[in-house]
């Protein structure tokens, strides 16, 4: 927590230039990247999140999941890639995708919170807005409607503050 | 720091995040219980013969507590009800198991009727191997062990696909206990017969105690550090708050200094600080 003082434009003026009262959590550069990451993780949580719904729909509706490999049970051919019966089994061996998206979506919605964290904290909003993004990553579609609200505010944001630095 | 930790609604936040937190760690915990399925009874229990009559009850369904149990029940052989489950192997050979129909003599009845179990006798390689069985008052001991699912396929007179009780039930006509026995000794008439194969095709069908060991499942184990994880995200979610409240506190002071400077007009233009000396650099309490 350092006292670092403030450092102001044109300081060479008989005047101070009037102070601002806005502060971010770090730089224009930081805050930028941390938004590109945010834009990025949205997007791929959305998407994740629309191949668990079809994984969840053929899944429960129809019993079919997503294999690679192993050989398919009742001929004992090579199964390949595409949709099979997991109850019983009809492919031995093999990857089950549908099993592995599954998993994937689960971390890098972890990933998607972080960027959610980071850009939070450097912008230094409300606790509630931290909450709002992160439950904007559960519903299919809306992490990317909502990146594009929160880009156009941090953009706005941003302009309207170019003199508003990192304090701490 | 402190006295902005110290502000009600701080405490009432660190009680809120260790709530939290105490949910989240009672989760990685339910996880971690979930990564390790539950072992099979021990071989000291299911080993130790017990009568079938107390170890089971007809009608009912079968835990796996209760599987593996090695039993012992008298009654006899029902002859005319007996099947042979094709596919089975017997160290690498094909062939098929004769499963015969045994009445037990002291199991409570269902719906008025004596209740009977099926009984694995033996393996053999050729139907035509498959030997009537002894009649008399019996006494067998064996694994007992689930039923097997009933699989659909082109009836066989004689054969069925799989071992499922159900599917002998319809056959035969007879309430049953759901679940068969694998017969390691058989007593007919008071007359030791081993495990029933001497001087036919047969082969005694062995069946071991279960492996002891538990596999774990390592998605519950990643799931379980995750929820650790979150749990003191919780915390340092509370001290980020606190630390961001207190930040305000020193930025508004100097802000309202350097505000009452513009206000009066006063030239600091050789001076960079935003503060000037006299201003507090300490937190004033709210």
């Amino acid at each position: 927590m350092t006292d670092n003082p403030n450092p102001q434009p044109q300081q060479t003026g008989r005047r101070p230039e009037r102070p601002v009262k806005r502060r971010y959590g770090g730089t224009h550069a930081q805050i930028r990247s941390a938004l590109t990451f945010y834009k990025a993780t949205s997007w791929i949580t959305g998407v994740m999140l629309l191949l668990l719904c079809v994984e969840m729909v053929l899944r429960y509706g129809f019993n079919l999941f997503l294999f690679a490999g192993g050989t398919n049970t009742v001929t004992g051919e090579a199964f390949g890639f595409g949709f099979a019966q997991a109850e019983p089994a009809a492919v031995d061996g093999g990857v089950n995708l549908s099993i592995a998206v599954l998993i994937a979506h689960g971390w890098l919605y972890v990933l998607y919170l972080i960027a959610d964290f980071r850009l939070w904290s450097l912008m230094r909003w409300p606790f509630t807005r931290f909450i709002l993004i992160a439950l904007g990553g559960v519903i299919p579609l809306l992490s990317v409607i909502l990146e594009k609200k929160v880009h156009r505010e941090v953009e706005e944001d941003l302009a309207a503050h170019p003199e508003a630095v990192k304090r701490y | 720091m402190l006295k902005t930790a110290l502000k009600p609604r701080w405490i009432a936040a660190l009680v809120l995040a260790l709530a939290v937190a105490t949910v989240f760690v009672l989760l990685s915990q339910w996880q971690f219980s979930a990564s390790k399925s539950e072992a099979p009874p021990p071989t000291s229990q299911t080993e130790t013969v017990r009568p079938l009559t107390e170890a089971f009850k007809p009608g009912a369904p079968m835990l796996a507590t209760e599987a593996d149990q090695m039993v012992t029940f008298d009654g006899r052989f029902e002859p005319e009800h007996q099947v042979l489950v094709h596919d089975r192997l017997h160290e690498g050979d094909q062939g098929y198991w004769v499963v015969t129909g045994f009445t037990v003599a002291d199991a409570p009845k269902l719906d008025g009727e004596a209740v009977m179990i099926p009984v694995v006798r033996g393996w053999v390689a050729d139907p035509a191997d498959a030997t009537a069985a002894p009649e008399g008052d019996a006494t067998v001991v064996g694994r007992l062990l689930p039923s097997e699912a009933p699989e659909a396929e082109h009836p066989v007179p004689g054969q069925v696909p799989t071992l499922s009780v159900a599917q002998l039930i319809n056959l035969w006509d007879v309430p049953s206990y759901s679940a068969f026995v694998t017969a390691t000794d058989l007593t007919v008439g008071g007359e030791d017969l081993g495990d029933g194969t001497a001087g036919t095709q047969m082969r005694a069908v062995v069946v071991g105690a279960q492996p002891q060991e538990t596999p774990v499942n390592w998605m519950n184990v990643f799931y379980a550090v995750e929820w650790v994880v979150f749990a003191g995200f919780a915390i340092f979610l509370w001290w980020r708050l606190v630390a961001d409240d207190y930040r305000r506190t020193l930025e508004d002071q100097e802000f309202a200094a350097a505000e009452a400077r513009y206000q009066a007009g006063q030239d600091v233009g050789g001076t960079q600080d935003g503060a000037p000396n006299g201003a507090p650099r300490n937190e004033v309490s709210p």
